[in-house]
């Protein structure tokens, strides 16, 4: 069985799977000579966020709109650019910062009310389950070699076995993993055992590795043997996390996700990171309880983007922000929002055309049918626009085009070419 | 044959496939394992037939889009359950049988419906001269004449599939179940006395405390209830107006001692009370039926006096000491209506208990009832009325979640009884389950009558099953793929099948003990599913089928703290004052893919990067901690070294090879691989002498660096042993190792950070 199956077959069945060692030098050396595809961030929002409270806006009629979509006034919606916004939260502050290098894309279809469905949906591509998100896929084709490729920190993490996640916790210990064989994590401090003999230990491992394999020849066990000698391969690569951690890190959780995820590009060990926030299921007392977490959150796509800066790579970076789906018009009678299948994205950074919106919802929040040429409203018929849309251009220019892994293993099959991208 | 599956050869390969199954029960032995004969069969059971030709393109294509319980045939005879709940095949299965059997004219009405040829609301689905008409015959015929496939465990694809013996089993076992070593005698009683002797020693280690500890662990990963350990996170859920006891350790002095271990105990111990509800039906032999029908709670000596209730306990200070006990007032109904349940899975005004309807059916009915939602919907085309009654997109899952929800009722978003005024919300279905609906004069112990009906319910069984299956084997059972575009559909339906099967015939027996969870393991562990290890001369399609099978998992933080435990006789922890690396949460517990039940409640089980870095660490620094605390020890109390001694170096002086010492090391090297890896080698096997190479290169090194003077003999300070692990207490001269004199140390630390960081070792073996 050559490798390409048995990634489907593994992949298929839910099973992890690494490309084994002995298979990868080739293609090691070619990716070398492609690097520099970019980074991506993808942002969840956790629990279905409100797209009409952002960048979707919908305002009430008049103060006392006995159905109002939201507490605040159509008249009160406010712009930046082409962009409109709903003016709460921290909204303006974003949304004036960043409005000419984002691109917002309204009337997303989720077609489901389900949070792992839409989770999955919205990340993947594909309704159905079995695909990998999308920084799985970037991180598996575009990176693999990568010790840290894929890093995440909650949404939709789901590898199809392409690709090991990475997660974090407390970074201050992160100098004794990437220095295993110093005692207290020390580049420079003492040893368990002389660098001669790591190396020896090291090497008289990986001698053994054919022998395990032989002796496990079940395909699980198998590929559970190449899965640890694959991660380990990146050993040294790890300690070169550590050269570009911070000084100091952000006290907000999500602030935090972003540092190492930017300083796992700036190090050239990661690709693609999910970072995650939630509390947006609200349910009861919708604006108290959903605007702070929008707040959290587009402040932490802020704070990405200027430690991108700092770091720079910024101008090698795309930010993809989205949720399970969106929330129901009008507020319940615990004054909360239920589920709603339709929902936004936001996207910013290389290739992607700022100070533009495309998808169009009607008063109540559901989407008017598009001319797949235009993207404007359809005289007749139509189309709406659903994650797989968004996913068919995101993975060209993650440079996935041609990549048997996207294109044969997980094809987006029948996908219309919208035209989202062109400004 | 239907094209999609590649005519005869799939239908051989899965009869081979099947005879694994078939074998998995109680084919036990070494013998089992290896070496069986390859005869293979055409044999394809009747549910295997079902699954592929009928369920697949037939009745889940063609018939469910009605035939469910809220389609427009609801109310025929034909109602098949959804494709998201686990044992639906076999439900549908004998859903057909029964249909099959009623006849006009001598037809069945199998065929005459979808034939339209008598009265079908749906008009003609299939025709006569088609390939589904002739599978429903073909069913039908099996019906009528089943088929039983050959069960010789030596037959079929079982040739080729080699499993664990009954040793190496236990091994595997004991460590899993009880993180312990099989002892000689316990591998001696084992290797002599077959299955029943393996019983017996599995049995005694399901008395073990470790067992009830690994079953926590187990449910853990699916209540999440854990959440609340530590601080005042689980008592400051309970409402003060009724429980003015619930932070009573704050009069105490909060610096103390006594202050510190009562507010952890009290506040734990309620934390821990749906676990501890588990372990205690299983402890008792009770019905496990019984974590759901308990009309108590489990208090220890600091939840009673949290929840201020009288309990005698024999002692008040044992936080290990659990009683039954009722809260006045409370319709107890086991974890159902357990406060940490409650809250860890709450509701609101508009949620209205369908939240903890969907996690009762996911944790106790093995349905997922959000799969219901996989399809696309559009609900801005829904404008009915009351959507969730009347609209098919919303009913499909509020008819299933909404009865059910309805039943905890008298629950508030807290977790308090709070019998609502004026009943129930009359615009949603019943408080029920299933079609039955919770009688009015049981509506205040409504939550009570719902526990009944789930534990009455097979899939209460199902779950069950599921739950210990995914604790051994490490991931839950496989389900049926859905999309038959998908890579590995045809390989992976065939798997789901064999699992299915073999879930199912556990699931009998688990019902026939009389729901005793402890007669699953001993199934469970004398199967392929978790005693494979290795197959031979697999074709493609073979590795296809078996892709899934095996244990070979990374071990979670939790297993690999026990086998450290087990192997080394410490955690990895530099002293026992200090924090356990790999379960402290500002350690690795992240890092090496834990969960805290809360944010983080899925667990990473393939290794990143950092993971590799993390078992390398711990390989070193378990090297360093127990290398030269061993060597310390009189030579009967050593684990790790039996055989040797620290002066046992393998040159002499001036270069020359020592045969009785190189004897003695090879004889530990071979100990060692056994110890830690479970590795039985023979003397002189290769893998021997590379260790040995590893141990003779290292000692060579660290001689010539020492008579150098590049290298100190001192050991590094961390590796000396120069104390206690376990009291501090500093070592008599006579025991202390401070330096490295005949070089052997460093090269043993060698050996055992490299056997260490194994995939043996690291993995599930």
């Amino acid at each position: 069985m050559d490798r390409r199956n048995f990634l489907k077959l593994c992949g298929g069945a839910g099973l992890a799977l690494m490309t084994p060692v002995w298979m990868r030098g080739a293609k090691a050396q070619a990716r070398d000579a492609e690097a520099g595809g970019p980074f991506w961030l993808f942002f969840h929002a956790g629990g279905g966020w409100d797209p009409t409270s952002l960048c979707d806006p919908k305002g009430a009629a008049r103060a006392e709109d006995p159905d109002a979509m939201n507490h605040y006034l159509a008249a009160d919606i406010e712009t930046a650019g082409n962009l409109k916004y709903a003016p709460v939260a921290e909204n303006a502050a974003f949304f004036q910062k960043h409005y000419r290098r984002l691109m917002v894309i309204n009337g997303l279809d989720t077609q489901t009310n389900s949070h792992d469905a839409g989770t999955r949906h919205v990340w993947s591509g594909k309704l159905a389950e079995g695909y990998p998100s999308l920084a799985a896929l970037i991180a598996a084709t575009v990176a693999e070699e990568r010790p840290m490729a894929f890093i995440s920190n909650g949404g939709y993490d789901y590898t199809a076995g392409l690709i090991a996640p990475t997660r974090t916790g407390n970074i201050g210990v992160l100098n004794r993993i990437a220095f295993p064989n110093r005692i207290d994590g020390e580049p420079d401090g003492a040893p368990f055992h002389t660098d001669a003999t790591w190396a020896r230990i090291n090497k008289y491992q990986e001698q053994r590795q054919p022998y395990l394999t032989g002796a496990v020849n079940l395909p699980k066990a198998q590929n559970s043997v190449s899965q640890l000698f694959v991660a380990r391969m990146g050993q040294n690569e790890v300690k070169r996390l550590s050269e570009f951690l911070p000084e100091t890190f952000e006290q907000d959780e999500l602030k935090r996700q972003a540092q190492v995820a930017i300083a796992g590009f700036k190090a050239g060990i990661s690709q693609a990171a999910n970072l995650s926030t939630g509390g947006f299921d609200t349910h009861g007392n919708h604006d108290d309880s959903h605007f702070p977490r929008l707040q959290t959150l587009m402040a932490g796509v802020d704070f990405a983007w200027a430690e991108a800066e700092r770091q720079g790579v910024a101008d090698n970076l795309v930010i993809v922000v989205g949720s399970d789906f969106g929330r129901t018009p009008g507020y319940n009678s615990g004054n909360g929002k239920d589920h709603w299948s339709i929902s936004s994205m936001l996207l910013m950074g290389k290739g992607i055309p700022g100070n533009r919106v495309v998808g169009v919802t009607d008063e109540r929040h559901s989407p008017l049918p598009l001319d797949p040429k235009t993207l404007k409203p359809a005289a007749s018929g139509g189309i709406r626009i659903e994650p797989r849309h968004v996913h068919y251009h995101l993975r060209k220019m993650a440079g996935l085009a041609g990549d048997p892994n996207a294109e044969q293993t997980f094809p987006l099959l029948g996908t219309e070419d919208l035209p989202l991208f062109k400004a | 044959m239907r094209r999609r599956w590649g005519g005869r050869q799939d239908v051989r390969v899965f009869a081979m496939a099947l005879a694994v199954a078939a074998g998995c029960g109680d084919s036990g032995g070494d013998d089992a394992a290896e070496g069986a004969s390859g005869a293979s069969t055409d044999c394809v059971s009747d549910l295997a037939f079902f699954q592929r030709e009928v369920s697949g393109p037939i009745t889940e294509k063609k018939c469910f889009a009605c035939h469910n319980a809220q389609g427009s045939a609801r109310n025929s005879k034909f109602v098949l359950a959804p494709p998201g709940q686990t044992d639906y095949l076999r439900l549908n299965f004998e859903k057909l049988k029964d249909i099959a059997s009623y006849e006009k004219d001598g037809v069945s009405i199998l065929l005459l419906k979808p034939t339209a040829e008598v009265a079908h609301g749906g008009g003609e689905q299939i025709a006569r001269d088609s390939d589904d008409f002739a599978a429903l015959e073909g069913l039908i015929a099996r019906f009528k004449q089943p088929v039983t496939c050959n069960s010789d465990p030596g037959a079929g694809l079982l040739a080729k599939v080699r499993q664990l013996d009954l040793p190496a089993t236990l091994r595997r076992a004991g460590l899993q179940l009880v993180g312990k070593l099989p002892t000689s005698a316990e591998l001696e009683q084992v290797s002599q006395g077959g299955v029943p002797a393996f019983d017996t020693v599995l049995e005694a280690y399901m008395a073990d405390e470790a067992f009830y500890a690994a079953l926590q662990v187990w449910f853990n990963d699916q209540l999440l209830t854990n959440k609340y350990l530590g601080g005042d996170n689980a008592t400051n859920l309970l409402d003060e107006e009724r429980y003015p006891n619930r932070r009573y350790y704050r009069d105490l002095p909060e610096d103390s001692e006594e202050g510190r271990l009562a507010r952890r105990y009290a506040n734990d111990s309620v934390a821990r009370e749906p676990l501890a509800l588990i372990t205690h039906v299983v402890r008792e032999n009770r019905s496990f039926q019984e974590i759901l029908t308990a009309d108590y709670i489990l208090v220890n000596p600091f939840s009673a006096r949290v929840y201020g209730v009288d309990v005698a306990f024999e002692n008040p200070l044992d936080p290990n000491e659990w009683r039954e006990a009722k809260l006045p007032g409370y319709p107890h109904a086991g974890l159902l209506t357990s406060p940490m349940f409650l809250n860890r899975y709450p509701t609101t005004d508009t949620n209205v208990n369908r939240h903890r309807s969907r996690i009762v059916q996911k944790l106790f009915l093995a349905t997922d009832v959000l799969k219901l939602a996989d399809r696309p919907v559009d609900p801005t085309k829904i404008k009915d009325h009351n959507p969730t009654m009347n609209n098919p997109e919303c009913s499909v899952c509020h008819a299933k979640v909404d009865p059910i929800a309805g039943a905890f009722m008298n629950w508030d978003a807290q977790g308090r009884y709070d019998p609502r005024e004026g009943g129930w919300i009359e615009s949603m279905r019943p408080p029920g389950y299933g079609e039955q609906t919770v009688p009015a004069d049981e509506w205040p112990r409504s939550t009570q009558w719902l526990a009944k009906q789930i534990v009455a319910d097979r899939l209460f069984a199902v779950s069950a099953v599921s739950a210990v299956y995914q604790g051994l084997v490490g991931r839950p059972p496989l389900e049926n793929p859905t999309d038959d575009t998908a890579p590995g559909y045809a390989a992976l339906v065939e798997f789901v099948a064999l699992e299915q099967a073999f879930l199912g015939e556990v699931t009998d027996a688990f019902i026939a003990s009389g729901y005793k969870l402890k007669s699953i393991v001993p199934l469970i562990v004398r199967s392929p599913f978790f005693r494979a290890y290795g197959a031979q001369d697999l074709t493609e399609d073979e590795a296809a089928i078996l892709g899934p099978l095996g244990t070979m998992k990374l071990l979670t933080p939790e297993q690999l703290d026990a086998k450290l435990k087990a192997v080394f006789g410490i955690p990895w922890q530099r002293a026992a004052s200090e924090p356990n690396q790999l379960l402290a949460r500002d350690q690795y517990l992240f890092f090496y893919g834990g969960i805290d039940s809360d944010q983080v409640t899925r667990r990473i089980t393939e290794p990143n990067g950092i993971m590799a870095n993390i078992g390398l660490r711990l390989a070193n620094e378990m090297a360093c901690l127990v290398t030269a605390q061993d060597f310390s020890k009189p030579l009967e109390d050593r684990s790790l070294f039996p055989h040797v001694d620290f002066g046992y170096a393998p040159e002499d002086p001036n270069g020359f090879e020592v045969p009785e010492a190189v004897d003695s090391i090879k004889k530990n090297i071979r100990y060692l691989h056994f110890r830690i890896l479970g590795e039985v080698l023979p003397p002189g096997d290769p893998e021997i002498d590379r260790t040995y190479q590893l141990f003779v290169e290292t000692w060579r090194e660290i001689q010539a660096g020492a008579r150098n003077h590049q290298l100190s003999l001192d050991l590094p300070g961390l590796c000396q042993a120069r104390r206690d692990w376990e009291t501090g207490e500093d070592y008599p001269s006579e025991r202390l190792i401070e330096k490295d004199t005949r070089f052997t140390i460093r090269a043993w630390m060698a050996v055992i950070a490299y056997l260490t960081a194994d995939w043996r070792f690291l993995y599930q073996q």
